[in-house]
C-alpha cells in the first residue's frame, strides 16, 4: 500500500513536469508581427514604404494657412512677432535639437540598404517597373531631405547607409562634406530618380511622385546652390573661401572642387537647373501648360469660375495639370488641414506686407512709381489694386468682396462678406497683422469651414510654373541674357497673370532705387542687381506671392546683407491716410502711457508698423541682419556628444557655421 | 424566520429603482433605532441587573428555557503563572448569560443548569470552555494567546508560523475589507499595509486602482513595477475577487519572501487566499448595501458675469490687446441673465439670421458644468450571499456577488455591473490524499457615452465648460459646440466592453508518508471580452428648430472588438519537513511553468443606417460623399510563456534560531535566448530572542521579541514586451497621405535593438523586529529596507545624432530605494466590555539614482546622486504691490539696467506681477544651461515624492455597537501645479480659449479702486495675463503642501443581540452605515485632489473620487 501511493505520487510528479517540459516552451516569436527580413518582396510592400516617407516632402507652413503664410519670415509677409533672425540677439545657438537630425535620411538609407541588394537580384515580385518605380521616388525623397539640410546648414555629412549604434563610427560619420559635395549628391540622387520613375505618377492623379516632379526640384537644387556659389563666391559660406571653417578641420583642409574651381561649380549647378527645368517645362507643355486665368474675381455661383484661383483651394487637383505633385484630404476620413478656412479670415497670423503689394506691376507693364504708370494710390486697398497686375487682384483681399459663394449648414465661424481689416482685435477673427491680406488658398464653399476650420482642400507640392521661372532665372545667370526659351516662358507667365507680356517694357522702366525701398530681391551682397535679374526676381516674387518660396530665394540671392547697417522698416497698408476713418478712432490706440498700443504711431509712419507698435516691440527699430543669419547654428549638444571622452567642443569633427559660437543661448559674432 | 428570509428575497427580486435605496435605508435605520433606545434603557442598569433582565427576557420569550431555573456557579480566574485575571468574560455558550470576573479575578453566576457550558475567554488569552457538571466551583487557569504572531500566514507555495518568519511579510485578514461600499478588493486594501501603494488615476467605474509594493524601483519605464498577484496560488487579478470571499490576504514584501516566485515577482507578492468550505453544519451569509456618490474636489464655479470680467481683465493684461474679450454688449447681455433680467443665452448669426450664433464670445449664459455634469447622487448596490458546509470527507463553499454602481457622470450615464461566482469543494479521497476544485467566475459590463474618456474630462474645465456657454439653445435643443459638449455625452453614441473570467483551479494533495507531501496543481483561466463603441451623427438644431448634422464627414461609425486568451499554469511542488530533537528541518522543491495566450479581432465600418442599431451589420460603409470606404479590420495573436524550478531549505533550533534559503531557477520567454534562463536566491534569518531562557522573566511584559535580516536577489522579466525581436511596422490602410481618395498601406522604419539587453536586477536586503508587549496586546513590527534595482531598462548613452534614432533601450540606470516601514497594533478589551483596537502604519521611502548615462548633468534627465521627484524652480520674493515696489525690485538686481533683470522671461513688469529672487546674484533671472554646474537661479524646491504614508485604523466595539474609523494619507510631498488648471489662463504659446477660470482664481491681483470685483493688494495669484507665462514660472511661493489626511472609510455598526436574532433563525445580524472619502485635510490646492496629482490628463483633469454612502446588512444564519 505504502509503495503504491508512493508510486502515485511519483507519476503525478513527471506528468506534471513532462506537461512543461517540451523544448522550445520558451520560444514565443512575435505571432503577428512581420519582420524585417519578410519584408519587401514585391511592389506593393515598396510603395507603402515610400508612401510613409511622404511627410518629408510636405512643405513646411505657418499657423494654421500651413504655407500659404510661410512667408512670415521675409520682407514680403508679417507675423505678429517679429522673426529671431532679424533681431539684434535672439537668434540664438539652441542647446540641442534643429536641423542636425538624421532621423528621415535614416529611414530612407534603410530602404536602400534593403531593397537594393533585393533588387540586384531579382527578389522582388510584381510590376517590375512599380518596383523601379518606388526605388525612384526614396531617391527623390533623400534628395529633398538633403536639400532642406543644403539651405539651413550648407556643409553637411553625406549619409548613405544606417549606421550602427556604435559611437566610433558615429563620431567619424559625423564629418560635414562640403556643400557643393552635398549638392552633387542631391543632384545624383534626383538623376536616378528621373532614371527610375514613371513619367506618370501610379496612381493616375499625381498624388505620388514622378519624373516630372524630380526634374523640377533638380532645377531648384540646381538653381539654389548655383546662385549661392555665385553670390557667397570668396566668402566663408563657400568651400574653399575666406574664413570658411570647413578649412580648420584636417580632413576638409585641403579639399579640391571636382570642376576644378568654384565658377565652373556655378556654372555646372547653373547649367543643371537649365537642362532639368527645361525637360520639365517641356513635358508640362506637352500635357496643357499653365491653368487659364479668366481674370475676375468670381462673385456669384452663376459665373463660371476662375480656375486660376479655385486651383488653390481645390479638393480634388487631379485636373489642374500645372499641379505635378498635390496632397488629398479627405473630411471623412478625418484627414484635414486648416488652410482654406485661415485663408478666408486672418491667414493664420500673417498678412502681407507693403512691399508685396508695391511690386506688382500696373497691368500695362509698368512699375506703379513710373509717371505713365496710372497708379491710383494706396489710400485704399480697392485703389492700390486697381488697374495692376491682375494677380495682385485676384489673390488680395479687398473690403467688400465676397468669400463664400456657396453655403453649407455646417459652416462655422464663416466670414461671409469681406471686411474692413481688423488690425487690432485680438479675438476671434483676427488681427489682420498689416492690413493687407492674402487669400491664395480660400475657399468660395462655406464647407471648408467646418467644425474649428477644418477643411480638405488639396496642398499643392510642386507647381509647374517653377520649371519657367526657375529656367529663366538659371539661363539669366549663366549667360547673362533672355534666349528665346526664356523669352516663351516669362510671357507665358505674365499673360496669365494678367500683365502685359511685354518685359522689356518692365525692365527699361525700372529704376533700382525706387524697388530697393521696400524689396530685399533687389540687392545681392549688399549692391543692386540689374534691372533684369531683379524683373526676374520680380516675377517669381508675384507669382509666388504668398507660397512660402521667399525665404529660401532671398538667402541664396545673399539679399539680406543691406540689412547689416541700415535697419528696415517693414511695412503694412496706409493705415493713417484715408483709411484711418475706417475705424473708430477710439479703437486704435498708439502713444499710450501704459504701453498698451495696438497700432504704430502715425509720426513715425503713415503706414502700419506691424513690429512696431509698441517702444518695447523687439522690432521697434527695425529689422536688421548678421551675415551668420544665412545659416543656421548647429546646436552645442551635436559637439559634445562628438567630442569623445574629452568633452571639449573643438575636438569634435563638426564645425559651426560662419559667426556662430558654439555656446549656447548666444547670439552670433557677425 | 421565513417570513425574514421571504422579505430579503422579495427585496433582491424588487426591481431597483431609486426610491428603494430610501426605503431600505429607513427601515434600516428604524430596525437599528429602536434596537439602541432598547439597549440604551438596559445599559443604565448595572451588570448583573442587565443580566437578568436579559435572562427574563429570555425565559419569557423561550418556553425551551424555563428548565434553566439553574444554581449559582463561582470561580476564580488566573493566568498560566497563576496571577489572577480580572476583566474575564464568563458566558453560558450558546446565550449572552455571562458575567465578568472582579478584581481579584472572581467571578460568581447564577442560574446555571449542570448541562450549560462555561466559555471564558479574555483578550489575549485563549477561550476556554468547561462543562459544568455538578460542580459548584469552577476555577479556570488561562492561557496566553500570541495574537498575530501566532498565526499561520501564507508564504510562498504554503504555510508558515508567523513566528517563524524570517522575510518580511504583512498580512490583512477578511475583517479589516468588511464592510467597505468600494468597487473592488484593492480600493478596501489601500492603506492597510505599510509600504503598499495602491492608486486609482481617476473615478471611472472601470478604472482599477494599480498596485506597488516598497516604492519606484523600476524608474527606467521599461519593466513593470506590479507585484505580482495570486489568488489561490494562482496569477490573477486583485479587483475580480468578491471582497467578501477573501479569507486573508498576505503581502512579501522582500525578495527573501518573494523569490520563490521568480521572475515575475520582482516586485513583491501579494497572496490572497478565499474562503473555504467549513466541516459542520451548513453556514449561510448574505451581505447587502445600498450606495449613494457624489463627486469630490470639483472646482467651485464662478457665475458667468463675474467670469466674463476675469477673462476680460486677463486679455487685456496681454500684451497688444486693447479690446476686451467678452465686448460690451455681451457682457451686458451676460450681467443681465447672471441677475436674472434675461433668459438669453444665444442669438441668432447676423450674417445669417435662421442659424445661431456659435461664437463663444457671444454666448450668454449662467451654466454651472459641474452640475450639469455630474451627478449629486448616483446610486449603486452590492448584495452578495455565501453558503458553506461540509462533513471531515468533503466540504464546500459556495459564493455569488452582484454589484450594480452608476457612475457620477450625469450626461449620457456611466454604469458598471460585475458578477461574481465562486465555488470550491475539497473531499479526502484516501487518508493521504485530498483533491479539490474550485470554479471562479467574473463578469464585468460597462457602459459610457463613447466620448467619457480623459480628454472629455479636460474640455469639462476647458472652453466648453465655460459658464457663459450653453447647454440647450434657445428652443431648448442640446447644443454641440465642439468636442466636449453635453449633446456628444447625451448622442454621440455609446461605448461598452463585457468581461467573463473564468478560472478552474484543480488540486491534489498527497501526503504518502508523514512529513512528505506532494502537492500538483493546474490552474485555468480563460478571459472573453468584446469591446463596441459607436460614434452617431449628431444633429444642432437651427433657429427654426431644423436639425442639421454638425459634422458633415461624420456618418457615424461602429467599432467592435473581441478577444479570447486563455493562460495555463501547472505546478508541482513537494515539501518534507523532520525534525531530530530541536533541530527543525523542512525542504520543498518543485516546478512551475505558464503559458499565456490571446487573440483578439477588431473590426470597424463607417456609415450607421439606423441610429437605434448601432451595428457592424447595419453599416452601409459609405462615407458623406457616398463613397464606398474599406472597413477597418484587425486581430492580433500573442504568447508568452516562462517556466521555473525552485527550491526552499527551512532549518529552525527550537524555534529560537531561525533560517532559509530559496533557490530559483527561471525562465521567460520575454527575454532573448541568451538570457533566457537567470538563477535567483535568497537567505534570511531570524533570532527569537524571547525564546531565550533568560527571558522567562520578563514574558509577561514582552512576549515576543524577534530579529530578522534577509538578503535577496531577483530578476525582472516584466518588460513591456519581448525587447529582442524586431518587427516591421505596418499598418494597412494606415497612411494619411491619400491615394485615391482612400488610406494606402503604410510601412515604417523598424527601431533598432540591442542584442545584449537582459533582465533588470533587483536586491533587497531587509532588517526587521517583531515585538509583542503586555500580553501581545500591543505589537509592533518594523522592517528598514535597501532596494537596488540594477540593469535597469532605459535609453542608452546618447549617441551622436548623425545615427538618426535614439539609442536602443540598454540596461543602462541603476537606482536604489531607501525606506522603512512600521506597523503598531494595540488591542484591548476594558472591564465594560468595550473592545477595542487601534492600527497605525508608516511607511517612507525614497529613490535615488545610482546610475545613468548623463555626462553633461542635463537637469532634465536622471543624475546620479540625486533623489527621484526633485521640483526645480525660481525663488519668489512676491507680488509688487505697485509699480515702485517692482522697479525698485529690478533696479535692485541690475543697477545699469544691461545685465538683463527679469526681462528673459517676459517683458512690461509692473504692479501685479511676480518679484524673482536672483539666486546667484548675476543680476539676470534665467535657468542658465539647465545643467548641474550651470542652473541659473533655479533651485530645487521641493520634491515630489510622497513622504511618510501611513494609515491608522481603530476599531471598537461595546456590546453590539462598533465604529470604525479608517484615516489613510501622506505626511509630506511638494507639488508645483501647472497650467491653466492651476493659473486660470494659459501661458505661452497658449490663448483664451484654455482658460479654465474657477473661483480660487478670483484672489488675484487688482490694484485699481474702479474695479467692479474690488481691489485686492494681498492676492494670491499675480495679475492675470494671457497667453504670457512670465508670472507662471515654477516658484518657490506656489509650491504645493500635498500632503493630505483622509477619511477613508467611517462604519458604524450594530449586531442584534443573538437573542433576537436566534428568534427570528438567525445567527446574527448586522446592519451597518459606511462612508468612503467623507473628508479630506490638506493645504492642497482645491483644484485638485491629492491622491490623483500623478493622474492629471493635459492640463490637469481628472474623474474625480466620489463620496460614497451606504447602508448595509449582513446576515448570517
Amino acid at each position: 500500500m505504502k509503495i503504491q501511493k508512493i508510486y502515485i505520487a511519483i507519476s503525478v510528479l513527471v506528468l506534471l513536469f513532462s506537461f512543461s517540459c517540451k523544448k522550445e516552451f520558451l520560444d514565443k516569436p512575435y505571432l503577428d508581427q512581420i519582420a524585417p527580413e519578410d519584408y519587401f518582396k514585391d511592389d506593393g510592400q515598396l510603395a507603402a514604404y515610400t508612401i510613409g516617407l511622404y511627410g518629408n516632402i510636405q512643405p513646411a507652413g505657418f499657423g494654421g494657412a500651413g504655407y500659404f503664410a510661410a512667408d512670415v519670415t521675409t520682407d514680403v509677409m508679417c507675423a505678429w512677432t517679429v522673426p529671431a533672425e532679424y533681431t539684434d540677439n535672439q537668434y540664438k545657438v539652441p542647446q540641442n535639437g534643429w536641423s542636425w537630425n538624421f532621423g528621415s535620411i535614416r529611414s530612407v538609407n534603410y530602404f536602400f540598404d534593403k531593397v537594393l541588394p533585393l533588387y540586384k537580384a531579382n527578389a522582388i515580385s510584381g510590376n517590375q517597373e512599380l518596383v523601379k518605380h518606388y526605388i525612384g521616388e526614396a531617391y527623390f525623397i533623400r534628395a529633398m531631405i538633403y536639400f532642406g539640410k543644403l539651405q539651413a546648414l550648407g556643409d553637411f555629412p553625406i549619409v548613405r547607409h544606417p549606421l550602427p549604434d556604435q559611437s566610433d563610427v558615429l563620431i567619424a560619420a559625423s564629418k560635414r562634406a562640403p556643400r557643393n559635395e552635398v549638392a552633387r549628391f542631391i543632384i545624383s540622387d534626383l538623376d536616378s530618380a528621373i532614371m527610375l520613375m514613371n513619367d506618370q505618377s501610379p496612381d493616375g492623379r499625381r498624388n505620388r511622385l514622378s519624373k516630372i516632379v524630380a526634374q523640377v526640384l533638380k532645377s531648384r537644387v540646381g538653381l539654389y546652390e548655383g546662385t549661392w556659389e555665385k553670390y557667397f563666391k570668396g566668402t566663408a559660406f563657400v568651400p574653399n573661401g575666406t574664413g570658411w571653417p570647413g578649412a580648420t578641420k584636417d580632413y576638409n583642409k585641403s579639399y579640391v572642387f571636382p570642376s576644378g574651381s568654384i565658377d565652373n561649380e556655378i556654372e555646372y549647378f547653373l547649367t543643371q537647373a537649365m537642362d532639368a527645368s527645361k525637360a520639365a517645362a517641356d513635358a508640362l507643355d506637352a500635357s496643357g501648360g499653365l491653368v487659364p486665368n479668366t481674370y475676375y474675381m468670381q462673385q456669384d455661383p452663376a459665373q463660371a469660375p476662375n480656375l486660376y484661383f479655385n486651383m488653390y483651394s481645390a479638393t480634388n487637383m487631379t485636373d489642374y495639370k500645372e499641379i505635378l505633385l498635390w496632397r488629398e484630404y479627405g473630411m471623412s476620413l478625418g484627414i484635414k488641414n486648416t488652410k482654406a478656412a485661415y485663408q478666408g479670415t486672418d491667414g493664420g497670423g500673417a498678412g502681407v506686407a507693403r512691399g508685396m503689394v508695391d511690386r506688382f506691376l500696373m497691368a500695362n507693364g509698368l512699375p506703379i512709381y513710373d509717371a505713365a504708370s496710372g497708379y491710383h494710390s494706396d489710400d485704399s486697398i480697392q485703389s492700390a489694386f486697381k488697374d495692376r497686375d491682375f494677380r495682385l487682384q485676384l489673390f488680395m483681399k479687398t473690403p467688400g468682396q465676397l468669400n463664400v459663394l456657396y453655403h453649407s449648414a455646417n459652416e462655422d465661424h464663416v466670414v461671409t462678406t469681406e471686411l474692413v481689416p481688423n488690425v487690432t482685435n485680438v479675438g476671434s477673427v483676427g488681427p489682420y497683422v498689416t492690413g493687407y491680406m492674402s487669400r491664395k488658398g480660400m475657399s468660395l464653399e462655406g464647407i471648408q469651414w467646418s467644425i474649428n476650420n477644418q477643411g480638405s482642400t488639396g496642398d499643392i507640392i510642386f507647381r509647374g510654373v517653377e520649371a519657367y521661372l526657375n529656367y529663366i532665372e538659371a539661363s539669366y545667370e549663366k549667360t547673362g541674357s533672355i534666349d528665346a526659351t526664356a523669352d516663351k516662358y516669362w510671357r507665358a507667365i505674365r499673360k496669365r497673370g494678367g500683365v502685359d507680356e511685354d518685359y522689356q517694357k518692365s525692365i527699361s522702366h525700372t529704376v533700382m532705387t525706387k524697388e530697393a525701398l521696400n524689396d530685399w530681391g533687389a540687392y545681392s551682397g549688399g549692391q543692386l542687381v540689374d534691372p533684369t535679374l531683379y524683373n526676374i526676381r520680380r516675377e517669381r516674387s508675384c507669382e509666388f506671392n504668398s507660397e512660402g518660396y521667399r525665404h529660401a530665394d532671398l538667402k541664396r540671392w545673399r539679399a539680406m546683407d543691406q540689412l547689416i547697417t541700415n535697419k528696415y522698416h517693414i511695412e503694412g497698408f496706409k493705415i493713417w491716410g484715408p483709411m484711418k476713418n475706417w475705424y473708430d478712432p477710439a479703437i486704435l490706440v498708439y502713444n499710450d502711457p501704459n504701453n498698451n498700443n495696438n497700432v504704430s504711431d502715425p509720426a513715425r509712419s503713415k503706414y502700419l508698423l506691424p513690429y512696431e507698435k509698441k517702444t518695447s516691440d523687439l522690432g521697434y527699430n527695425g529689422l536688421g541682419w548678421k551675415k551668420a543669419h544665412y545659416l543656421e547654428p548647429i546646436a552645442v549638444h551635436h559637439f559634445l556628444i562628438t567630442a569623445g571622452t574629452s568633452q571639449k567642443v573643438e575636438d569634435s569633427p563638426i564645425y559651426q557655421n560662419p559667426g556662430w559660437p558654439i555656446v549656447a543661448d548666444q547670439p552670433a559674432t557677425e | 424566520m421565513d417570513k425574514k428570509i421571504r422579505l430579503v428575497k422579495l427585496n433582491r427580486q424588487r426591481k431597483f429603482d431609486k426610491f428603494a435605496p430610501v426605503i431600505r435605508l429607513g427601515m434600516l435605520l428604524f430596525f437599528v433605532m429602536a434596537n439602541v433606545s432598547a439597549n440604551a434603557l438596559s445599559s443604565n442598569i448595572g451588570e448583573t441587573r442587565q443580566s437578568k433582565a436579559l435572562e427574563n427576557r429570555i425565559s419569557i420569550a423561550d418556553n425551551s428555557s424555563n428548565e434553566q431555573q439553574g444554581r449559582k456557579v463561582t470561580g476564580k480566574v488566573s493566568d498560566s503563572k497563576g496571577a489572577t485575571l480580572p476583566g474575564v468574560s464568563v458566558v453560558l455558550k450558546g446565550t449572552t448569560i455571562g458575567t465578568i470576573t472582579d478584581a481579584n479575578g472572581v467571578y460568581s453566576l447564577s442560574g446555571v443548569s449542570d448541562k450549560a457550558i462555561l466559555e471564558f475567554s479574555f483578550v489575549g488569552m485563549k477561550k476556554v470552555d468547561i462543562a459544568v457538571g455538578n460542580k459548584a466551583a469552577i476555577n479556570v487557569s488561562l492561557e496566553d494567546e500570541t495574537i498575530g504572531l501566532e498565526e499561520v500566514v501564507a508564504v510562498g507555495y504554503g504555510k508558515q508560523k508567523k513566528e517563524n518568519l524570517t522575510g518580511s511579510v504583512a498580512v490583512v485578514n477578511s475583517k479589516e475589507l468588511e464592510s467597505r461600499p468600494v468597487s473592488n478588493a484593492g480600493q478596501a486594501l489601500q492603506g492597510l499595509v505599510s509600504g503598499l501603494d495602491i492608486s486609482q488615476s481617476g473615478g471611472y467605474l472601470e478604472n482599477k486602482p494599480s498596485f506597488n509594493i516598497r516604492g519606484m524601483g523600476s524608474i527606467g519605464g521599461n519593466s513593470s513595477n506590479s507585484p505580482l498577484v495570486l489568488v489561490d496560488g494562482m496569477e490573477d487579478d486583485i479587483n475580480n475577487v468578491n471582497p467578501n470571499d477573501i479569507e486573508n490576504i498576505s503581502v512579501l514584501k522582500d525578495a527573501a519572501a518573494a523569490s520563490i516566485y521568480g521572475s515575475k515577482a520582482a516586485n513583491g507578492v501579494i497572496l490572497v487566499t478565499t474562503k473555504k468550505g467549513k466541516d459542520g453544519k451548513v453556514r449561510v451569509n448574505y451581505n447587502s448595501n445600498f450606495r449613494s456618490s457624489s463627486p469630490i474636489r470639483v472646482p467651485e464655479s464662478l457665475d458667468s458675469y463675474t467670469w466674463s470680467l476675469m477673462i476680460n481683465q486677463g486679455m487685456m493684461n496681454r500684451p497688444g490687446a486693447s479690446q476686451p474679450f467678452i465686448y460690451p454688449a455681451v457682457l451686458q447681455r451676460v450681467k443681465d441673465r447672471v441677475e436674472g433680467k434675461s433668459n438669453i443665452e444665444m442669438i441668432p448669426d447676423s450674417n445669417n439670421p435662421n442659424m445661431w450664433d456659435m461664437s463663444y464670445q457671444q454666448f450668454s449664459a449662467n451654466t454651472n458644468w459641474y452640475d450639469v455634469v455630474y451627478n449629486k447622487s448616483a446610486p449603486s448596490q452590492d448584495h452578495s450571499f455565501s453558503i458553506t458546509g461540509g462533513t471531515d470527507k468533503v466540504n464546500f463553499y459556495l459564493s455569488s456577488q452582484y454589484l450594480g454602481e452608476t457612475g457620477i457622470v450625469k450626461l449620457g450615464g456611466e454604469n458598471f455591473n460585475r458578477y461574481n461566482i465562486n465555488a470550491k469543494i475539497e473531499g479526502k479521497i484516501a487518508k493521504w490524499a485530498t483533491v479539490g476544485y474550485n470554479l471562479k467566475y467574473t463578469r464585468e459590463d460597462y457602459d459610457a457615452p463613447s466620448y467619457l474618456n480623459g480628454q472629455q474630462i479636460a474640455y469639462m474645465s476647458g472652453y466648453n465648460f465655460w459658464p457663459i456657454v450653453p447647454v440647450k439653445d434657445q428652443n431648448g435643443y442640446y447644443i454641440r459646440n465642439d468636442v466636449g459638449s453635453s449633446l456628444m455625452m447625451m448622442d454621440g453614441g455609446r461605448k461598452n466592453h463585457q468581461i467573463d473570467w473564468t478560472t478552474h483551479l484543480f488540486n491534489v494533495t498527497l501526503e504518502p508518508m508523514a512529513g512528505w507531501k506532494i502537492f500538483a496543481n493546474v490552474n485555468v483561466q480563460s478571459t472573453n471580452s468584446f469591446y463596441h463603441s459607436d460614434t452617431q451623427i449628431v444633429y444642432n438644431h437651427d433657429v427654426l428648430k431644423n436639425p442639421f448634422n454638425i459634422d458633415p464627414s461624420n456618418v457615424g461609425s461602429v467599432n467592435e472588438s473581441g478577444n479570447f486568451s486563455t493562460y495555463i499554469a501547472p505546478n508541482v511542488y513537494s515539501e518534507y519537513s523532520k525534525s531530530f530533537k530541536d533541530h527543525n528541518f523542512k525542504i520543498m522543491g518543485g516546478f512551475q511553468s505558464e503559458i499565456y495566450k490571446s487573440k483578439g479581432l477588431s473590426a470597424g465600418r463607417i456609415g450607421i443606417m439606423l441610429p437605434s442599431k448601432p451595428t457592424i451589420n447595419t453599416t452601409s460603409g459609405l462615407d458623406a460623399s457616398g463613397k464606398a470606404q474599406p472597413p477597418s479590420v484587425g486581430d492580433y495573436i500573442n504568447a508568452s510563456s516562462n517556466a521555473g524550478y525552485f527550491g526552499r531549505i527551512n532549518y529552525n533550533y527550537k524555534e529560537k534560531y531561525l533560517l532559509e534559503a530559496n533557490v530559483r531557477y527561471d525562465g521567460s520567454s520575454n527575454a532573448s535566448p541568451d538570457a533566457r534562463w537567470q538563477w535567483f536566491s535568497s537567505y534570511s534569518g531570524g533570532y527569537n530572542i524571547a525564546k531565550e531562557d533568560f527571558f522567562n522573566n520578563i514574558v509577561h511584559y514582552i512576549n515576543t521579541l524577534k530579529i530578522r535580516a534577509s538578503y535577496g536577489e531577483l530578476g525582472n522579466s516584466q518588460t513591456n514586451g519581448n525587447l529582442y525581436l524586431s518587427t516591421m511596422p505596418t499598418q494597412a490602410s494606415g497612411s494619411g497621405w491619400l491615394l485615391n481618395g482612400a488610406k494606402p498601406n503604410v510601412a515604417y522604419t523598424p527601431g533598432l535593438l540591442s542584442k545584449s539587453i537582459t533582465w533588470e536586477k533587483k536586491t533587497t536586503y531587509d532588517i526587521g523586529v517583531d515585538l509583542g508587549f503586555l500580553n501581545n496586546r500591543l505589537t509592533v513590527t518594523a522592517d528598514l529596507y535597501r532596494l537596488k534595482t540594477t540593469n535597469q531598462i532605459s535609453q542608452g548613452m546618447e549617441l551622436p545624432a548623425v545615427l538618426g534614432t535614439g539609442a536602443p533601450l540598454t540596461n543602462v540606470l541603476a537606482s536604489e530605494d531607501n525606506g522603512f516601514e512600521m506597523d503598531l497594533t494595540w488591542k484591548d478589551k476594558l472591564i465594560n466590555e468595550l473592545q477595542y483596537s487601534v492600527k497605525f502604519i508608516l511607511s517612507n521611502n525614497r529613490t535615488k539614482i545610482l546610475k545613468y548615462p548623463n555626462p553633461t548633468n542635463d537637469l532634465g534627465r536622471y543624475r546620479e546622486g540625486t533623489y527621484v521627484g526633485e521640483i526645480w524652480g525660481y525663488t519668489t520674493v512676491g507680488i509688487a504691490k505697485n509699480d515702485q515696489e517692482m522697479t525698485d525690485h529690478l533696479t535692485a538686481m541690475d543697477p545699469g539696467g544691461t545685465k538683463g533683470n527679469q526681462s528673459t522671461l517676459g517683458t512690461n513688469w509692473k504692479a501685479g506681477d511676480i518679484m524673482y529672487k536672483d539666486v546667484n546674484g548675476d543680476g539676470v533671472i534665467s535657468s542658465g544651461a539647465y545643467t548641474t554646474t550651470d542652473h541659473g537661479d533655479l533651485s530645487v524646491i521641493g520634491n515630489s515624492t510622497p513622504r511618510f504614508k501611513f494609515g491608522f485604523d481603530l476599531n471598537a466595539a461595546w456590546k453590539g455597537f462598533d465604529i470604525r474609523v479608517f484615516l489613510q494619507g501622506v505626511a509630506k510631498r511638494d507639488f508645483m501645479p501647472w497650467g491653466s488648471t492651476f493659473w486660470g489662463y494659459e501661458g505661452n504659446g497658449g490663448s483664451e480659449w484654455g482658460t479654465q477660470i474657477q473661483k480660487v482664481h478670483m484672489d488675484y491681483f487688482r490694484n485699481d479702486p474702479n474695479d467692479p470685483l474690488g481691489v485686492n493688494l494681498n492676492s494670491y495669484y499675480p495679475r492675470p495675463i494671457i497667453a504670457d507665462s512670465k508670472n507662471e514660472q515654477a516658484q518657490s511661493k506656489y509650491v504645493q503642501n500635498a500632503a493630505y489626511l483622509r477619511v477613508k472609510n467611517l462604519q458604524i455598526g450594530y449586531t442584534i443581540p443573538q437573542l433576537i436574532s436566534n428568534r427570528v433563525g438567525l445567527e446574527k445580524v448586522r446592519v451597518y452605515l459606511s462612508g468612503e472619502n467623507l473628508f479630506t485635510f490638506t493645504k492642497l490646492s482645491k483644484l485638485y485632489d491629492p491622491e490623483l496629482l500623478d493622474y492629471q490628463w493635459g492640463n490637469g483633469n481628472v474623474y474625480p473620487f466620489s463620496e460614497v454612502l451606504a447602508a448595509g446588512i449582513s446576515i448570517n444564519f
